[in-house]
C-alpha cells in the first residue's frame, strides 16, 4: 500500500513539474513572439517614417537646388556689374521656370534686392521693406548655406508658410520661396499607412506643418493640440531602450510612436494605435491561452482518469492482498527457463535464497522444510516437466498436501499449482497454503467413515459367513431327517422299522436344535438387538400386520391386494422384527402413491427342506425412486441433503432400520424401482419352519444311514462343469459310486448333450452355476423349455460355491430342483441325486 | 512324506478330504493334479493386468479346487480375495490379499511337491 502511495505521489510531482516546465517553455515562447512582433513593428514604424522623410528631404533637395541654382545665377550678374532691373527681369524668368517645375500656386518667389523685397507669384509686385521679411537676417547671417524657417504666418499670404532663403554669394542679394506647408504632403507612400495611423511633419519648433490622419483632427487648436501631444511624447531616450512606445493619446487610443529628423531639423512622425500593433499579438495570445486552456484541460482529464483507473487497480490490489494472505508463500516459476520470482515466502526461504533464482535452487531449498518422507514425492509432481504436463493437458489447478515442517512441527499443507495461458503461456504460479485443521477434521472423518465401512463390511461378511456356515451345518442332520421321515412314509405298515426311523429323526433334529441354539446365541451375542424367537403362524401374522394398512388404503382409495402361498405356515422367528419390516415398507408404500394407485403384498415360500425361505414381496405403482436414491437407500442418512429442494418427510432412518433388522434376521433385502412406475421391495427371510420344530422334539440315537452299496449303479449322469479339475473330481466320485457320467464344458454344450440324448437316458443333470458360453440357470431354461417327455421331469442339480438366498432363488427360478454346494460332499451329492431320481421317475 | 503330512504342512484338512474323497490314493492323485491346475497362475496375470472381473472368475475357480481338496489354509486366503473382487471393481487391499494367497499357495506346491 505504501509503495502505490509513494508511486502516486511521484506521479504527481513528475506531472506539477512537467507542467510547469511546459508553461514555462510556452511564456518565454510567448515573450519571445511579442518581442519579435513589436521589433517587427518598430521596423515598420521606423520604416515608414523614414520614408516619409526622404521624400521631404527629396522635396526640399528640389527646392534647394531650385534656389541654389538662382542664387548662382543672381550673384553671376552681380559680378557681371547687370543692373538691378536685369535681375529682377532674369528673376521674372526664374520664376516661371520654378513655377514650371513645382507649380505655380504653390510657391512664391521673393528677391530682397536693397532694401525693398520684390515677390513674384500670387502676390506678384508686392514691394515691402526688407526689414519685414523676418527670414532676410536669418539667410544672411547663414553665410552661404540655406536658411529654412519653421511654418509661421504670413501677413502677405493670410496663413502659414514656410520659407527657404539663401543670399547670392555675398552680395547682400537674398533670393527666398515662400512654400506653403501642404506642398510638403507625402504623396507617393501615404497608402504605406497602417490602418488608423497617423502621420504628422512638424517643424523643429513642433509646429505641425501638414498632417496625414484617419482622425478627424482639424487644423485648429483641437488638431494643434493633439499633434502637440504628441510631439511631446517623443523621447529619444526612450525610443532606445524600449521597444514599445506607447502612449494614450488625446482621444485615450494607446498608440506608437515613430519619428525622424529631417536635416533641417523638422521632425516627420508617426503613430500607429496599439490594437493594429497587437493585432497579430491578440491572435497569438489568444492562440496561447486557447491552448493552455486546452492543455489543463488534457491534463485535469488524464489526472482523473488516471486516478479513477488508480483506485481500480487500488481496489484489485486489496482483494489480491487479502486473497494472498491466505497463502504463506507464492512463487512465480518460469516453465521455459526453469526460474522462479519470489512473490511471497516463508522467513525460512526468504532466509536462504534470494528474489530470482533457479527453480532447481528453490526445490533444494524446500528439501529442509518438507517432510522427508513425502520430499520425493513432492519433487516429482511438481518438477518443471511434471508441471509442463499438466499445463499441456490444459489441467489449471493442480496440487495436493503434504506436510510440512514450521519450527520442527509436521503440519499439513496444501500446495496448487496455478495457470491461466491467458496471463502467461510459461508461467504457473505455486501457492501453499496450511490446511492442518482441515486436514485434521479431513482424516477424522475420513477414519470415521473407513472404520463405519469396514465395519459395516466386516458385520455384512459375518452374516454371510454366518447364514453360510448355518446352511452347511445344519444341511446334515436335515438330511437325515428328511430322508428317514421318507423312508417313514413309504414303511408306514412297518411299525418296527418306523419306530427306528423315528427315533433318527427325533436324534437328528435335536442335534440340528442345539446347533441352531448355538447359532442362534451366537449371533446375539454379535448383535446388540436380540432376535425374539417364537412359534407364530407366518400367514396370522402377516395379515395381522397389513390390516390397519388395508383400512388406510381404501381410505386413501388406494388399491390393496394381498396374496400368501405358503405351505409351512407355522414358523419360529422374532414375529415383532417381522412386524416392524412389514410396517416400514408398506407406510412408504402408502407414503408414496397416489389415489388410485395400487400396493400389493406377496407372501411366498421359496426353499424347503432345508432352513426354510420366505420371500416378502411389497409392490407399489407410486412415483418410485431415481438410480442415484436407490444406491444410498439403505444408507443411513444418506438422504440428507445440505443443498436442493425438500421433497421426502421422515427421517431417512426407515430403510437402513429394515435393512438391518433383514440382515439381523438372516435374511435379503432387494429393490427394484423406477422413476412414475413403482418400487418392488424383495424381502428374503429364513425362518425355522413347524416340521422341523416338531421333528426336533423327538430325541432318538442316531443310527448310521442304511446305504445301498453303490447308490447310482446304472445312473447316467450329465455334468456341466468348465473347470477341469472340478471336473474330474466330480466325475470320479460319480463313477466310484456307480453312474456314467456325460460331460459338459459349458451350459451350451449340457444343453446339446441332453438334447441329443434319447429321452429319458440322463437321470439327472448337475450343473455347475458359473460357466462360460452360457450359465447354468440359462442353460436350465434352455433344458426346461425343450419338447421331450423328460425336459421337465429331469432332474437338474444345481453346483453352487455358497448357500446364499439369492443364488438358491436364482436356481430355483430357473427351474432348478435343488442345489448341492461345494466342496462336493460324495455322501451329500449321492442322497441329493438318489432323492431327485426317484421324484424324477416319479413324475414322468 | 506322506499325504497326511503334507496336509499338516500346508495347513489342509486332510480328515475332510478323506472323509469326502473316500480314499488316499484319490486325494494323492488330485493333491498332484493341483500342480498342473493354471487358475493361480491366470489369477495373478489379470490381476496384473487389472482386469478384476477375470481375477475374479479364476479367483472363483481356485475357491472351488481348495474347496474340494480342502486346502484350508489356501481357501480362506483365495475366498478372501475373491469376496473383494466379486464386484468387479478394484477395492482396497486386493494386492495384499493377493500376496497372502501368494504365501499360502507357495506353501502348499512346495507341500505337495514333496509327495
Amino acid at each position: 500500500m505504501k509503495h502505490t502511495c509513494g508511486k502516486q505521489r511521484n506521479l504527481f510531482v513528475w506531472n506539477v513539474v512537467l507542467f510547469f516546465f511546459i508553461t514555462v517553455i510556452s511564456l518565454f515562447c510567448l515573450l519571445l513572439a511579442r518581442r519579435i512582433l513589436m521589433e517587427n513593428a518598430r521596423k515598420m514604424g521606423k520604416e515608414i517614417v523614414s520614408s516619409y522623410s526622404s521624400e521631404e528631404e527629396h522635396n526640399l533637395e528640389i527646392y534647394k537646388n531650385l534656389i541654389s541654382f538662382g542664387t548662382a545665377y543672381v550673384e553671376n550678374f552681380i559680378r557681371k556689374g547687370e543692373e538691378d532691373t536685369y535681375i529682377r527681369e532674369w528673376l521674372d524668368d526664374y520664376y516661371n521656370i520654378i513655377a514650371d517645375t513645382v507649380g505655380e500656386d504653390t510657391i512664391g518667389l521673393y528677391a530682397v534686392m536693397g532694401d525693398t523685397v520684390y515677390t513674384w507669384g500670387e502676390k506678384e509686385g508686392n514691394q515691402y521693406d526688407a526689414d519685414q521679411a523676418r527670414w532676410y537676417e536669418d539667410a544672411l547671417a547663414a553665410d552661404g548655406e540655406i536658411f529654412y524657417t519653421d511654418s509661421y504666418f504670413s501677413s502677405i499670404y493670410q496663413r502659414p508658410v514656410i520659407t527657404i532663403a539663401e543670399e547670392c554669394g555675398d552680395t547682400g542679394i537674398v533670393l527666398a520661396f515662400v512654400i506653403f506647408p501642404e506642398n510638403f504632403r507625402v504623396h507617393s507612400n501615404t497608402k504605406l499607412l497602417p490602418e488608423g495611423s497617423s502621420c504628422f511633419m512638424c517643424d523643429s519648433e513642433g509646429v505641425i506643418l501638414y498632417s496625414e490622419t484617419d482622425l478627424e483632427l482639424k487644423e485648429d487648436e483641437q488638431g494643434r493640440s493633439y499633434f502637440q501631444d504628441v510631439y511631446r511624447s517623443i523621447d529619444p531616450e526612450k525610443e532606445k531602450r524600449a521597444v514599445d512606445v506607447y502612449y494614450y493619446d488625446s482621444t485615450g487610443r494607446k498608440v506608437a510612436v515613430f519619428y525622424e529628423e529631417i536635416k533641417n531639423g523638422w521632425f516627420s512622425i508617426l503613430t500607429v494605435p496599439e490594437s493594429y500593433l497587437s493585432g497579430y499579438w491578440n491572435i497569438i495570445l489568444g492562440i496561447y491561452i486557447v491552448m493552455c486552456i486546452g492543455f489543463s484541460v488534457i491534463i485535469v482529464l488524464s489526472r482523473f482518469k488516471e486516478s479513477r483507473s488508480f483506485w481500480k487497480e487500488k481496489r484489485v490490489n486489496e482483494t489480491v492482498h487479502m486473497l494472498g494472505h491466505s497463502y504463506y508463500a507464492l512463487y512465480r516459476i518460469n516453465i521455459k527457463n526453469s526460474t522462479y520470482e519470489m512473490v511471497k515466502a516463508s522467513d525460512y526461504v526468504r532466509e536462504r535464497l534470494p528474489e530470482h533464482g533457479t527453480y532447481y535452487e528453490l526445490l533444494r531449498t524446500f528439501r529442509g522444510v518438507i517432510a522427508e518422507d513425502m520430499y520425493d514425492e513432492f519433487v516429482k509432481s511438481f518438477s518443471i516437466e511434471s508441471m509442463r504436463e499438466q499445463i499441456e493437458r490444459n489441467v489449471k489447478n493442480y496440487g495436493g498436501d503434504f506436510q510440512r515442517l514450521f519450527n520442527g512441527e509436521r503440519k499439513w499443507v496444501n500446495v496448487r499449482m496455478l495457470f491461466a495461458s491467458s496471463f502467461s503461456k510459461d508461467e504457473v504460479v505455486l501457492c501453499f497454503q496450511q490446511v492442518e485443521e482441515e486436514k485434521q477434521r479431513q482424516m477424522e472423518r475420513m477414519a470415521l467413515l473407513e472404520r463405519a465401512v469396514e465395519m459395516a463390511y466386516a458385520s455384512e461378511k459375518s452374516q454371510k459367513q454366518f447364514f453360510s456356515s448355518m446352511s452347511h451345518d445344519m444341511r446334515t442332520p436335515l438330511n437325515v431327517i428328511i430322508g428317514m421321515s421318507e423312508l417313514a412314509e413309504q414303511h408306514v405298515e412297518e411299525t418296527e422299522k418306523v419306530t427306528d426311523y423315528l427315533r433318527k429323526i427325533n436324534m437328528s433334529s435335536r442335534q440340528l436344535l442345539g446347533l441352531i441354539n448355538d447359532i442362534l446365541e451366537m449371533s446375539r451375542l454379535e448383535q446388540e438387538i436380540k432376535l425374539d424367537s417364537e412359534e407364530f403362524n407366518l400367514r396370522e401374522a402377516v395379515e395381522e400386520a397389513l390390516t390397519v394398512f388395508r383400512i388406510q388404503a381404501k381410505e386413501q382409495h388406494k388399491k390393496f391386494l394381498s396374496n400368501c402361498t405358503v405351505t409351512h405356515e407355522q414358523v419360529r422367528g422374532d414375529v415383532l422384527r417381522l412386524n416392524q419390516v412389514i410396517n416400514n415398507l408398506l407406510s412408504n408404500a402408502l407414503k408414496f402413491t397416489a389415489p388410485g394407485e395400487s400396493i400389493g403384498v406377496f407372501v411366498y415360500e421359496i426353499s424347503e427342506g432345508e432352513h426354510a425361505k420366505y420371500q416378502i414381496v411389497v409392490k407399489d405403482t407410486g412415483r418410485g425412486m431415481t438410480e442415484e436414491f436407490l444406491q444410498k437407500l439403505f444408507v443411513p442418512y444418506a438422504r440428507e441433503k445440505r443443498y436442493g429442494s425438500q421433497s421426502m418427510e421422515g427421517t431417512g432412518l426407515g430403510m437402513p432400520i429394515v435393512k438391518n433388522i433383514v440382515t439381523l434376521m438372516g435374511g435379503e433385502i432387494t429393490v427394484e424401482s423406477a422413476v412414475n412406475e413403482g418400487t418392488v421391495f424383495t424381502v428374503t427371510l429364513p425362518f425355522e419352519t413347524r416340521e422341523v420344530l416338531e421333528e426336533k422334539k423327538e430325541n432318538k440315537e442316531p443310527e448310521p444311514e442304511e446305504r445301498v452299496e453303490n447308490p447310482l449303479e446304472g445312473r447316467q449322469i450329465l455334468l456341466a462343469e468348465d473347470y477341469e479339475l472340478n471336473m474330474e473330481l466330480a466325475t470320479d466320485i460319480l463313477e466310484m459310486n456307480g453312474a456314467r457320467v456325460l460331460q459338459a464344458r459349458d451350459g451350451k454344450e449340457a444343453l446339446e448333450i441332453f438334447e441329443g440324448s434319447e429321452e429319458f437316458s440322463i437321470d439327472a443333470i448337475l450343473m455347475d452355476m458359473q460357466m462360460p458360453v452360457m450359465d447354468g440357470c440359462e442353460a436350465t431354461k434352455e433344458i426346461r423349455r425343450l419338447e421331450r417327455a423328460d425336459a421337465k421331469s429331469v432332474p437338474i442339480i444345481a453346483l453352487t460355491a455358497n448357500a446364499f438366498s439369492e443364488d438358491i432363488s436364482r436356481t430355483l427360478k430357473a427351474g432348478m430342483n435343488a442345489h448341492v454346494t461345494k466342496p462336493i460332499d460324495v455322501k451329500m451329492l449321492c442322497d441329493t441325486l438318489q432323492k431327485w431320481m426317484k421324484k424324477g421317475r416319479r413324475l414322468s | 512324506m506322506t499325504v497326511i503330512e503334507c496336509y499338516e504342512q500346508m495347513q489342509g484338512s486332510y480328515k475332510e478330504v478323506l472323509e469326502r474323497m473316500g480314499s488316499e490314493a484319490m486325494v494323492l492323485k488330485y493333491a498332484k493334479k493341483f500342480l498342473l491346475d493354471e487358475s493361480y497362475r491366470k489369477l495373478v496375470a489379470a490381476m496384473g493386468a487389472k482386469d478384476y472381473e477375470e481375477a475374479f472368475k479364476h479367483a472363483h475357480n481356485l475357491k472351488g479346487v481348495c474347496l474340494n481338496l480342502a486346502f484350508t489354509g489356501l481357501c480362506q486366503s483365495v475366498a478372501e480375495l475373491c469376496d473383494a473382487l466379486r464386484s468387479g471393481e478394484p477395492v482396497a487391499g486386493v494386492q495384499e490379499m493377493l500376496s497372502r494367497v501368494d504365501e499360502e499357495y507357495v506353501r502348499v506346491i512346495a507341500a505337495i511337491q514333496q509327495l
